[in-house]
């Protein structure tokens, strides 16, 4: 039932300023729900007033089932794909993966709810970052060295294109310079 | 007694829990907004205004469920 009516975009009609949009769909009295389908054609009778939960459930539940879905636009599919891939990135703590994710859903730039979860996953991972970076560096200059390597090596592979990946990959390299080849 | 019935209405929306607030890809609210129809929107996350609700409908595909009313 739930599922049913999360299919639809709650849209508020104001009834004083959107006379034009009242009188199309033929709205006479105040609360009024209706469902459309995805051009914005009524579908079936308005809801009129208040009405118990089981009839209003009822009525959007038949909606739901008659009413087909409109094809999403390419971006909203790209938005929904990553906001996936950004939950499932910071459930299993995958900082490249979740911060891949976030960079795809500020690519569509779309103000909103996921944008928003995305910016401030965002946030979070980089100050997370620059504290580790911040305690690498500590570590290093006293005698935390193979500590701080390897912590460096995790950031730099992590934080692969930000500037905590960039200061980590040049930190190391400070830390372990490359070899001498062999002399032949 | 206005405002029964108007609860009335969104608690029959609003009890089912039934909109996930992260569902709508575009900003839904503004404070002002907020201010004006909070009463009318309860938690759920309403697009206010036919025009700006159709633009979602078109970006995510799910059809519209209107919901006309006025403050009075």
């Amino acid at each position: 039932m739930i599922k049913a009516l999360s299919g639809f975009t709650p849209i508020l009609v104001d009834g004083d300023t959107e006379k034009d949009i009242t009188k199309k769909y033929g709205v006479s009295g105040y609360p009024n729900t209706l469902f459309g389908d995805a051009k914005g054609e009524a579908f079936g009778q308005p809801i009129v007033g208040a009405i118990p939960v089981s009839q209003f459930l009822q009525k959007a539940q038949d909606a739901a089932k008659k009413i087909k879905p409109g094809k999403p636009s390419k971006d909203y599919a790209t938005l929904t794909a990553a906001k996936t891939e950004l939950d499932a990135a910071l459930a299993k703590k995958k900082v490249a993966d979740a911060l891949a994710a976030a960079a795809k859903i500020e690519k569509v730039n779309r103000p909103g709810a996921i944008l928003d979860a995305a910016l401030e996953a965002k946030k979070q991972l980089l100050e997370d970052g620059q504290k580790r970076l911040d305690a690498a560096k500590t570590a290093a200059a006293g005698d935390g060295k193979d500590a701080a390597v390897k912590e460096l090596k995790k950031l730099a592979a992590e934080y692969k294109g930000t500037d905590i990946g960039t200061e980590a990959a040049k930190l190391l390299k400070e830390l372990e310079p490359p070899k001498d080849p062999a002399p032949k | 007694m206005r405002k029964s019935w108007l609860l009335a209405v969104v608690l029959s929306i609003g009890t089912l829990g039934v909109l996930d607030a992260t569902a709508a890809a575009a900003d839904t609210v503004s404070p002002a907004e907020r201010e004006k129809w909070g009463e009318h929107m309860g938690d759920l996350p309403f697009i206010v205004g036919y025009a700006k609700g159709m633009k979602e409908v078109e970006f995510t595909g799910r059809p519209p469920m209107y919901f006309f009313t006025t403050t009075w």
